[in-house]
């Protein structure tokens, strides 16, 4: 998973710390240049300097002297005024190569002995040489390379020093301004995460930099679509399930009125038949529409609540209508409270589905075991019955999947808790033989709800 | 019992006002919330099967103003809407039972049969009256192990005076409960059904109370 902070922090802080070291280099070699033109300005002005004051003793005895000498061991030093490091070093020749005067320090070694006029670098130094037509020296001066090498390395000291510290510094303050401005994209993300199926509240796009304000009002205005469709088709399936049940009542009670004046015989039993049929589609119906609502997302809640009350309205239903009497033991262990964010309608088709099946795959007059563990926030439905092989145990989430032939049904029960149970806080376990028992199958409904100790 | 059905769809409103009717109650249908409450204005009814949604409105509306008016005619809900909201929401107003559309007419009949059994203060469907042992939700009578016959109209008397033991009840009550609006009631009908059920069930199980209607003697319920 990348991150749009940690990509743009990482890319700006390499990207600077490469411009740094571009310009570092770019601007050594700047100052190379000027230092060396610095420099050799200053090597010729002085070489200039020194040829004219030379050129006004020519007419010194001892310049003369030496000219007729024409000794190497003649030739005058320049005066020692005091010790001290001689970074430029000259000798002055005349028009035939003798020496007439050369600084202290200089090395005669540095100083090619043919005239010529003009810069030159030797392996060691920097040469400047120039002649004066009259009255014929000239001069050629020197200035050590590992000086200007030492002046141009303190310039880079001083930029490599403080470089690793700017650094330091641009890391810092890249990291700083790439998440305050990251502050906004993180409010828009938290929003987004925060909308579900049961939440679709627009996002509060008011303070929102110019960047981010047309994905809000996208998301914005796909939400409020997605909710215009959610709640069609919860209306829908709802409304449906209204609509067809008065004329399958009316169906119904119709033909239950002709059985009951009906005399046995022929007609009595199609009607009779007919009698069956409607209610088997109004149980069809009905499972059907449960599905639906459960698809739709219409049975989950934002809010947990305590749903023990519609645990035992849906078992006192059993109990009225006379299905499964005398079959259905309900016990609480712990405090009569069940945790979840199911809304009540939700939990009453879970549960009421959950208990029809253990009453429909179960031997009859046999007992159906309803127990809720309060602490552990979990409901069981333990019926008795044939073990139910492991393999067949999963398939019966699935629609239109019976677990005996023998039993009536649609084969939706399962499919529907499956429906009803997704994307909410509870899962659903089924175990076959169930739990303590070596025959029989349960099911387990355990809430992830936090239970609040009271 | 003198029974108000308010129900809009015909077919389930016939069916249902057949199947009462059938068990010896009075049964007035009515289609909408005004007609019902013109009803409910002028006759002490003893049970009303109301369904929630109507032309004219909104049945648990009606069963509120009842309950605010201080009725406390026993009311069962009969609606298409199957929710435990809905159902909450209907017991909440003050309903006695909530029964969802498709429903089966003998689950009806059981149901009206114990909502009166709640109000008669006797839950019981099994009591005894002298040597009479009587299962209301069965709707039967026997003496000595033996049963004995009655019409649907002879039970709905008979029922209607267990339910007031030790009280006479008038003849106009008495035919408020055999008949529903519409209905012929000719002047010696209940003199005539009185004499008959005393012929099955004993002449002392009825006492005639002069001057008021009639009375049956102290019954007991069964373990």
């Amino acid at each position: 998973m990348t991150s749009i902070q940690r990509h743009l922090g990482i890319s700006l802080s390499i990207g600077i710390l490469v411009l740094w070291l571009s310009a570092a280099v770019i601007s050594s070699l700047i100052v190379r240049h000027e230092l060396d033109e610095a420099f050799d300005s200053a090597l010729q002005e002085a070489a200039q300097r020194l040829l004219s004051i030379a050129a006004l003793h020519t007419d010194d005895p001892e310049f003369t002297a030496q000219d007729e000498d024409s000794s190497a061991a003649t030739y005058q030093r320049s005066i020692r005024l005091s010790d001290h490091a001689e970074l430029l070093t000259y000798v002055v020749r005349d028009h035939k190569g003798n020496i007439l005067l050369i600084s202290h320090d200089a090395d005669l070694d540095t100083f090619p002995e043919e005239t010529w006029v003009g810069f030159r670098t030797s392996p060691t130094h920097r040469l400047y040489a120039e002649q004066a037509t009259a009255p014929g020296i000239g001069i050629t001066i020197a200035d050590p390379l590992a000086h200007r090498r030492e002046a141009w390395l303190e310039v880079i000291s001083a930029l490599v020093v403080a470089l690793p510290l700017l650094i330091l510094m641009s890391f810092g303050l890249v990291w700083f301004i790439v998440r305050r401005s990251m502050h906004s994209v993180h409010a828009v993300r938290s929003q987004i995460e925060s909308r579900s199926g049961t939440n679709l509240a627009p996002l509060d796009a008011d303070d929102l930099p110019t960047e981010l304000s047309p994905i809000a009002a996208s998301v914005n205005h796909l939400m409020d679509r997605l909710r215009r469709a959610l709640e069609s088709e919860r209306s829908f399936a709802s409304n449906s399930a209204h609509e067809l049940r008065s004329p399958i009542a009316g169906a119904l009670a119709q033909t239950q009125r002709l059985v009951a004046q009906l005399p046995e015989g022929d007609h009595r039993s199609r009607a009779r038949e007919i009698e069956a049929s409607l209610a088997g589609i109004a149980k069809l119906s009905e499972k059907l529409m449960q599905l639906a609502r459960a698809e739709s997302g219409a049975l989950l809640s934002t809010e947990t609540a305590d749903l023990f009350s519609v645990i035992k309205l849906v078992l006192d239903e059993f109990d009225r209508a006379g299905e499964g009497a005398k079959r259905l033991h309900f016990q609480c262990q712990g405090a009569q409270r069940f945790m979840t964010r199911l809304d009540p309608d939700g939990m009453g088709i879970l549960l009421r589905n959950v208990v029809e099946n253990a009453l429909k795959h179960s031997p009859t007059a046999s007992r159906v075991d309803i127990v809720v563990k309060s602490d552990a926030n979990e409901i069981r439905v333990i019926n008795r019955g044939a073990v139910v092989p492991p393999a067949d145990i999963e398939s019966l989430r699935m629609r239109f999947v019976r677990g005996s032939a023998k039993a009536s049904g649609a084969g939706l029960g399962l499919a529907i808790v499956e429906a009803v149970t997704q994307g909410s806080d509870i899962s659903v376990e089924l175990n076959s033989p169930a739990t303590g028992y070596k025959d029989g199958f349960e099911v387990r409904l355990k809430s992830r709800s936090r239970v609040v100790k009271t | 019992m003198r029974i108000l059905l308010v129900e809009d769809y015909e077919q389930l409103g016939d069916a249902v006002q057949q199947q009462i009717a059938g068990d010896g109650h009075a049964v007035d249908w009515m289609r909408s919330i005004s007609d019902a409450e013109s009803c409910l204005a002028t006759t002490p009814y003893e049970l009303v099967l109301l369904d929630l949604m109507l032309p004219d409105g909104r049945g648990i509306d009606l069963l509120k103003q009842l309950r605010r008016k201080g009725s406390s005619v026993p009311v069962i809900i009969i609606t298409a809407l199957d929710q435990i909201s809905d159902r909450i929401a209907g017991l909440n107003a003050g309903a006695d039972d909530y029964l969802i559309k498709p429903f089966d007419l003998s689950e009806l009949s059981a149901r009206v049969a114990a909502v009166g059994r709640r109000y008669a203060q006797n839950p019981n469907p099994l009591i005894t009256l002298g040597d009479l042992t009587i299962d209301s939700a069965n709707r039967s009578v026997a003496r000595d192990g033996r049963t004995i016959d009655l019409t649907s109209r002879e039970w709905t008397l008979f029922e209607a005076l267990l339910r007031r033991p030790n009280r006479p009840l008038s003849k106009a009550a008495l035919e408020e409960s055999l008949y529903a609006f519409g209905d012929e009631i000719e002047s010696n009908t209940i003199e005539v059904h009185i004499s008959r059920l005393r012929k099955k069930i004993g002449k002392q199980a009825i006492q005639t109370v002069r001057g008021v209607g009639y009375r049956i003697g102290s019954v007991a319920a069964n373990d």
